[in-house]
């Protein structure tokens, strides 16, 4: 039994060649000493099928099919005939709830009508307002720590910066910061059904909280708007505004987080790439959209729906696929030298996934990686990553190093 | 059937057949055109896929709405987001160009 309390599946189903059958690295609970993004990721690209099958991989240790072409992946990902989102996020099941993720957990059209609602929050425009907060989050947390000379940047500035902007969003006190990172961790980083389950209750129970609260004291934020917003004629229910708040947390935090470790890592094994955007602040941008093709967070599940054969692979309905961002960002089918970092590359990633599922947040990912980036150059000297420390690297759900010690001189 | 004639960053210039009624993002990625992505497949939400109208052009196209604006807000005169204008029949022969960058 593994965490979610699926007995693996060992059966091989009949229409699954045996020769598609590979054991995978990329899985919760593995870890690594190296940096995965030196050879394991391309790895896959030059050892693996396009599609392969893997005994584990799905959520709750069952098994999926692999696509690990950015192309397969797009046709995918805009493939609602064959393909579903329903069913992946085992959160709501686990603690016997039946609220779904909004609108990650929608097929269309529901779908289409959450975003419709979602979208005009999340453009640059309206989140011009917070752009300032933005900023000043990340200068206190540099602040915090310029003078040390030696940080974990994880811990110290990675964790706590996303954090703090989804609390802002919810209109939550910051002082909920430590509740909130300990709930995070516990979701997407245990492996015991247990922690898994108590996290989720807890989350799930401060959301139901807060929407009671703001129905009464409405105020400028997420939940408020969700309280009085409207699909046609009528109102979101509150499982409906618990799976948005509960999107934004397993979706806002984490891949954010993740992107800024392997960022500021990159930069602290790279001093020209570091020196390159320390002369010329305006290569930011463009490097940020680079470096988010190259550490593609993301692992994004659907089930099929009905049959279809994709290069000579056949899906059932019922099968499980993944796709890793990850694999699909770094196809050098798609991209040349993929594992060679360009900042002039300027290309079309899956980092933020594609199609009607595409990143709600990712112009405030965005804008997230540009202030903290242009903050922590402005504010400390060239620093450095700490060859002597050994950095353990979590290869599933997201590949994340659990540390980036950061050295300079103070 | 009529075409839409994108002229890219490096100054070439490619003609694409769009029926009436189809969006140029659409028409351009199943073309193949470099520098338009349309990530979010046409719902408004990844600004990825930005055209700028040639003069002559840019007054014959529906207006633009509030959610595309916010949108497009900083980016160049006369741009659209390309998921948002859809062929007809007076918008046969329509020039427009790619940014060189959809991103930041
Ligand atoms: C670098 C940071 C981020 C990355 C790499 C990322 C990645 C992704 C990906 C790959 C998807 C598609 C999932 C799928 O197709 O199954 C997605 C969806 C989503 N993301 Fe993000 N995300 C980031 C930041 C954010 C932020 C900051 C927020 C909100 C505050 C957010 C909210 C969402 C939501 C609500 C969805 C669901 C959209 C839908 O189903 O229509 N994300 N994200
Ligand atoms: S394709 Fe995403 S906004 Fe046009």
């Amino acid at each position: 039994m593994n965490a979610l309390g699926h007995a693996p599946v060992n059966l091989l189903p009949d229409h699954v060649p045996a020769d598609l059958v590979r054991p995978y690295t990329f899985v919760l609970g593995n870890l690594t000493s190296a940096n995965p993004y030196d050879r394991m990721v391309h790895d896959v690209h030059l050892h693996y099928p396009p599609i392969f099958w893997v005994k584990d991989v799905y959520p709750g240790g069952a098994p999926a099919w692999v696509v690990r072409r950015f192309a397969d992946m797009r046709a995918i990902y805009a493939d609602d005939e064959h393909f579903t989102v329903k069913g992946f996020a085992p959160f709501a099941m686990l603690v016997g709830d039946s609220w779904d993720l909004v609108p990650a957990g929608a097929d269309a059209p529901l779908h289409d009508a959450y975003r419709a609602l979602l979208n005009p929050l999340f453009t640059p425009v309206a989140l011009k307002k917070l752009e300032e907060k933005v900023r000043t989050v990340a200068e206190r947390l540099v602040d915090s720590f310029k003078d040390k000379g030696a940080i974990d940047f994880r811990e110290d500035f990675a964790v706590p910066f996303p954090v703090s902007i989804v609390l802002d969003l919810l209109d939550l006190p910051q002082a909920r910061m430590a509740e909130f990172m300990e709930w995070e961790h516990s979701l997407l980083h245990e492996l015991n059904l247990a922690s898994i389950m108590s996290a989720t209750r807890k989350v799930v129970d401060m959301f139901r909280e807060i929407i009671k609260e703001r129905r009464v004291n409405p105020g400028d934020d997420l939940v408020s708007f969700a309280i009085t917003a409207q699909i046609g004629d009528r109102h979101l229910t509150d499982d409906e505004i618990v799976g948005f708040c509960f999107n934004l947390f397993i979706g806002g935090l984490d891949t954010v987080t993740t992107n800024l470790c392997w960022q500021f890592r990159r930069l602290g094994e790279h001093p020209g790439e570091q020196q390159a955007l320390r002369d010329n602040p305006a290569l930011i941008p463009d490097a940020i959209q680079e470096y988010l093709r190259y550490f593609s967070p993301a692992s994004t599940f659907r089930t099929c729906t009905k049959e279809i054969e994709i290069g000579g692979v056949t899906f059932k309905p019922g099968d499980k696929v993944l796709m890793s961002t990850t694999l699909g960002s770094n196809d050098p089918e798609q991209f040349e030298n993929p594992e060679e970092v360009r900042f002039d590359r300027r290309a079309t990633h899956l980092a933020f996934g594609s199609g009607i599922h595409h990143c709600l947040g990712h112009h405030l990912a965005r804008r997230e990686l540009t202030v903290a980036m242009q903050t922590v150059l402005a504010r400390l000297p060239e620093f450095r990553l700490d060859q002597s420390a050994e950095i353990l690297t979590d290869l599933g759900g997201v590949i994340q190093p659990r540390s980036v010690p950061l050295i300079w001189q103070a | 059937m009529p075409k839409a004639i994108f002229t890219l960053h490096d100054g070439t210039r490619h003609t694409v057949e769009v029926p009436i009624g189809e969006t140029l993002m659409k028409a351009a990625v199943n073309a193949d055109i470099p520098g338009i992505a349309g990530e979010c497949g046409g719902s408004v939400s990844c600004a990825t896929c930005k055209i700028q109208i040639a003069n002559g052009w840019w007054d014959r196209l529906p207006p633009v709405e509030e959610l595309e604006e916010s949108l497009i807000e900083d980016a160049v005169p006369q741009t659209r987001l390309s998921c948002r204008v859809c062929m007809a029949a007076e918008l046969d022969g329509i020039e427009v160009s790619v940014p060189q960058s959809q991103y930041g």
